[in-house]
């Protein structure tokens, strides 16, 4: 994984917006999504914030797979790589 | 590994199995990839109630076309059941299914009994008092006897289905979960591949994710997933011979006891629209209040003192147009058995039959109204959003909750307009994205929890 750092700060920070007041200062790369408590519906405001601070999409598909904030950054950066950045 | 299979079946509930044993009465070779045994955490199928519903999940507001075709199929299932069982060495089903109004709702039975008297199936009013074993609430409106209904333990047919398969020799089971399915090729958890000449895909609220791109490019439509929550329960105060559930209603499977061996009753279900399903989620304290809430309000208080001995949470496939997708995809290679919703067990026989005819004859299943590739109507959102208000308001009272006609009425007139308000403001992206990916009723509920959570635009 090559996640630039402004990604990576972006993800983080939207990642910390969409979950529990509580569990803000646990967000890291290696937390899991269940572990902030992010449930499928959580999962659609960070994949709706994930978009709009980095302009790249976050497919319904792709949610389920989702188990970490690092897949997240990865699932991102597979598509930076590919060109699909809008 | 590279022993040829003619058909590999990449899933293990009762469906995707039910296709593996009837592939192998018909002479085929088949390859099983998911786990056989643990807990299968997220299966429909073993958290499934197991209520085999020819007609009482009929609802007033059903789109006729709907029920005929689903009432057909359902019958159709009926019918291969008591032979299928047999063949399989499991007990015969047990009959008899008692469907009761809660108090107010006594025109939810209407069309349930009409559908099964309409199929030469008997259905029989009584009062709410005549239902034996157990104490219905005196608000309860009626009670429809329905002695055809009847269900099964569905831990007991996945388990039989499981030592049918794995004994047979013209079978193979890869006990590791499904990964991805493209072309003919699954791969499963740790790297591995099968390699089949077909594959049937029958894994219910995950099948879009082991596609590529989610399997649009092979005309898969979507795939949304109801979680439920059901628990069995030790309830010796409550002696149940016979199903008793309330109809459909406020977005859920109506409240429903299974009687299972022993004194064991199993109290289903919960449902809960879900676009990006997470099988390892427990159930949460909120789907538990609101299940336990439903049984010991709308059935019996006695289910207070029942002990809880196991709690499943289950994630039901269904589509936008609420029938299941059988048959060929877009890539000849890739079938589907899934999006059975809440009927998958009882459908698992008649659907194995229909995919086994596709596999005999390619063609076979071209016309039928669940086959894949078929037109899938979006529904119209203000239809669905002013058709809900009224569940919605059932939904959030639970159970035994009053509000007086007026506030009830006020507020049938407010929440449509609130939502359609909500859905075209500018910060509410998140809204609209779930409201996109999931325009049926299911969705209000979410819609409503979904306004609340941080970061959702408010």
């Amino acid at each position: 994984m090559t996640a630039t750092s402004p990604l990576r700060d972006a993800v983080l920070a939207a990642v910390a917006m969409s979950c529990q007041p509580g569990t803000q200062g646990q967000v890291s790369e290696h937390a899991t999504l269940a572990g902030l408590g992010l449930d499928s519906l959580d999962r659609i405001t960070l994949a709706v914030a994930v978009e709009e601070a980095t302009g790249l999409p976050v497919p319904d598909d792709a949610l389920p797979g989702l188990r970490t904030v690092a897949d997240l950054i990865s699932c991102l950066v597979t598509q930076e790589e590919g060109g699909t950045h809008l | 590994m590279s022993e040829a299979r003619d058909i590999a079946i990449a899933g293990t509930g009762a469906v995707g199995l039910a296709v593996a044993w009837e592939l192998l009465q018909r002479g085929v070779t088949v390859a099983v990839i998911g786990p056989r045994g643990g807990e299968h955490r997220g299966q429909a199928s073993r958290a499934a109630g197991a209520m085999l519903s020819t007609f009482s999940e009929i609802e007033p507001g059903h789109d006729p076309a709907r029920v005929a075709a689903e009432t057909a199929e359902r019958l159709a299932a009926h019918d291969l059941y008591p032979a299928w069982l047999d063949r399989l060495g499991v007990g015969p089903a047990r009959a008899g299914t008692w469907v009761v109004a809660p108090g107010g709702r006594r025109a939810w039975l209407a069309p349930i009994a009409a559908a099964a008297l309409a199929a030469g199936h008997p259905a029989e009013f009584h009062d709410a008092g005549e239902v034996p074993g157990l104490h219905l609430p005196a608000e309860s409106a009626g009670a429809l006897w329905l002695p055809t209904e009847a269900s099964i333990d569905s831990l007991a047919l996945v388990e039989a289905l499981t030592d049918a398969i794995a004994g047979h020799p013209g079978a193979r089971w890869e006990d590791a979960v499904v990964v991805a399915v493209d072309g003919g090729i699954v791969t499963y958890e740790g790297g591995g591949t099968i390699t089949a000449g077909q594959v049937v895909l029958a894994a219910g609220a995950m099948t879009g994710s082991l596609l590529p791109e989610g399997g649009r490019a092979i005309g898969v439509p979507p795939i949304l997933a109801g979680r439920g929550v059901s628990l069995l329960l030790d309830a010796p105060g409550v002696p149940l011979e016979h199903v008793v559930r309330t109809p459909n209603a406020a977005f859920a499977c109506g409240v429903h006891l299974v009687p299972r061996a022993g004194r064991t009753l199993y109290l289903g279900g919960t449902n809960r629209l879900t676009i990006s399903p997470d099988p390892q989620r427990r159930p949460s304290v909120g789907e538990l209040m609101a299940l336990i809430g439903d049984a010991v309000a709308l059935l019996d208080h006695r289910l207070a003192t029942a002990e809880v001995t196991t709690a499943r949470v289950g994630l039901r496939p269904y589509t936008i147009d609420h029938l299941p997708l059988i048959g060929r995809t877009g890539d000849p290679r890739v079938l589907l058995a899934t999006a059975t919703y809440r009927c998958g067990v009882l459908l698992a026989p008649r659907l194995a039959a229909l995919v086994a005819s596709e596999i005999e004859a390619p063609g076979a299943l071209d016309a039928h109204p669940y086959r894949v590739l078929r037109p899938v109507a979006t529904p119209e959102p203000e239809a669905v959003i002013s058709g809900a208000a009224a569940d919605l308001i059932d939904h959030l009272l639970q159970g035994d909750g009053h509000l007086s006609a007026q506030a009830r009425a006020e507020l049938a007139a407010f929440f449509p307009a609130a939502l359609q308000a909500l859905l075209a403001r500018p910060g509410s992206t998140a809204l609209r994205r779930l409201w996109q990916a999931a325009p049926v009723p299911e969705a209000i509920p979410s819609l409503l929890s979904l306004t609340g959570r941080p970061g959702a635009g408010q």
